[in-house]
């Protein structure tokens, strides 16, 4: 085997391992969900705090489709939340479409 | 039996990569910031699915909300015993929370009235809160604050209490009485927790009213009956069980949507015109080198062969170097940059580490997304030149 071989096989092993290592490191890592657990139990409400911009963005499990359009008759956009989160699609009182006849 | 792997073969691909080393460098580059971009946007969104599943367990049951007009509203709490009466449900939490907005700072807090600060809860609330008051929060005078909340009334330069304007005009003052722990963060960042009948004089609830109902049942199994029933009773309420609540959090993001067809779009386009180049012909350079190969005696075999490990060598450091790189850039350096994508421009943004959630799902996609296709594209055309007759392909 020729030396650029070696070095080409021995850099793949590297990187595997490194892969590996930062793998088991990050599982070894205490999660703390117990308090998560306790906090959510305590105050009962879905989602996370990550982005508030909007009332269907902070609890979209519990929105409906008055809460989504509750800003303005048309969908008001909150860039990039809205662009990244799905809408609930728990809601149960989707309006049918409504079509114009000419 | 002879040797199925041939050392020299590998050599030769090696020598070969290195031979077109300007072309293959642009490749293995190319390749890797594309696969890295995939794989973090793909990581940061599993932590967050994580982060929700971890805390599904400890959602309440049944989440009763009252819909007139199509809008939710506020609930009678006569409605309380009925639902008491209904068989197996345990117990019926009228709850008072909803959404405070400070104009001064822009953001939108969440409160939420709780009764429970009784002494019994000590435990509970030394076990969330970094340091606080315990005394005054039951004398029901003081709230609990999410890191976020403390910091933007810090800010705006109330230190130790908050007046709240009420609907009428005017003030609630509450004392701050103590912040959540930073590990919960991603959950209370933006909550603020305070007695429930301050939260109604804030919100201007009537005492007979409460914002929903939560339900505890006995038995997980009667959930969707008694679901049923709920809506039988009042037809005009909305029923959320735990199981839709899970599906709501299994649906967080839509892979056909936003961010992800923006993204999926952009690498699928740079990875085809990769494959494209590859696999649009040959070089009249390779297609030489593959003349003369079989001039001087390989077979298609061999030459297929060396191929394989050219491609497979190309490909999979690609792969493994992005996947180390996105895991170190998503979990160790909390994704800067791209994890605003995630968080929004509120002014209330949670500073939180990404959780980590090992998916073998997520690596088999990206490897058999990218790997074996790159392989084929360089393959397929290759055995079409080396099927060719020697002198013909150097001509």
């Amino acid at each position: 085997m020729k030396l650029i071989t070696i070095f080409t096989l021995s850099f793949m092993f590297l990187i595997s391992s490194l892969i590996c290592i930062e793998v088991i490191y990050l599982n070894m890592q205490d999660k703390r969900a117990t308090e998560k657990e306790t906090f959510v139990k305590l105050i009962g409400l879905p989602d996370l705090a990550i982005s508030n911009e909007t009332h269907y963005v902070r609890h979209r499990s519990l929105s409906d489709t008055f809460s989504i359009f509750s800003n303005s008759p048309t969908l008001s956009e909150n860039f990039p939340s809205t662009f990244v989160y799905n809408y609930s699609d728990i809601q149960k009182n989707l309006p049918s479409r409504i079509e114009i006849e000419k | 039996m002879k040797s199925r792997f041939n050392t020299f073969l590998f050599d030769f691909s090696i020598l070969s990569i290195f031979r077109r080393g300007s072309k293959n460098i642009f490749i293995f580059f190319v390749f890797t910031l594309l696969i890295f971009l995939l794989s973090s946007v793909l990581f940061i969104s599993n932590s967050i699915k994580s982060e929700l599943d971890t805390t599904l367990n400890a959602l309440p049951d049944i989440t009763v909300q009252r819909l007139q007009a199509g809008r939710a509203v506020n609930m009678p709490l006569s409605r309380v015993n009925k639902l008491l009466a209904i068989q197996g449900v345990k117990a019926v939490v009228p709850r008072v929370w909803g959404y405070y907005y400070f104009a001064n700072a822009g953001v939108n807090f969440s409160i939420v009235g709780i009764d429970s600060f009784e002494d019994q809860y000590r435990d509970l609330y030394t076990k969330l809160c970094d340091k606080f008051d315990f005394d005054a929060l039951k004398k029901n005078r003081s709230m609990l604050v999410g890191s976020g909340v403390k910091k933007i009334l810090q800010n705006n330069f109330y230190g130790k209490y908050f007046n709240f304007i009420k609907p009428d005009g005017g003030l609630v003052k509450v004392k701050i009485a103590g912040v959540f722990k930073g590990d919960t963060k991603l959950e209370s960042n933006d909550v603020i927790v305070l007695p429930a009948k301050k939260a109604r004089e804030i919100f201007g609830i009537d005492k007979d009213k409460a914002v929903d109902f939560v339900l505890r049942i006995a038995n997980p199994v009667e959930i969707p009956n008694i679901a049923a029933k709920i809506t039988a009773l009042y037809p005009d309420t909305r029923v959320i069980t735990k199981e839709e609540l899970s599906i709501s959090y299994q649906n967080l993001f839509d892979y056909k949507g936003g961010l992800f067809l923006a993204l999926f779009v952009i690498s699928a386009f740079t990875f085809f015109m990769i494959i494209y180049d590859k696999a649009s012909g040959v070089s009249s350079d390779e297609k030489r080198e593959i003349g003369i190969l079989k001039a001087v005696g390989w077979t298609i075999d061999d030459i297929l062969k060396e191929k394989f490990y050219e491609a497979f060598i190309i490909s999979f450091v690609s792969f493994v170097t992005a996947l180390c790189l996105s895991i170190f850039y998503v979990y160790f350096l909390n994704a800067p940059l791209l994890k605003n994508v995630f968080i929004g421009y509120s002014n209330l943004k949670p500073a939180f580490d990404l959780p980590f959630s090992f998916d073998f799902q997520t690596f088999a996609i990206i490897f058999f997304l990218t790997v074996p296709i790159y392989i084929a594209a360089t393959i397929i055309p290759s055995w079409r030149v080396a099927s060719m007759d020697a002198d013909e392909v150097m001509r």
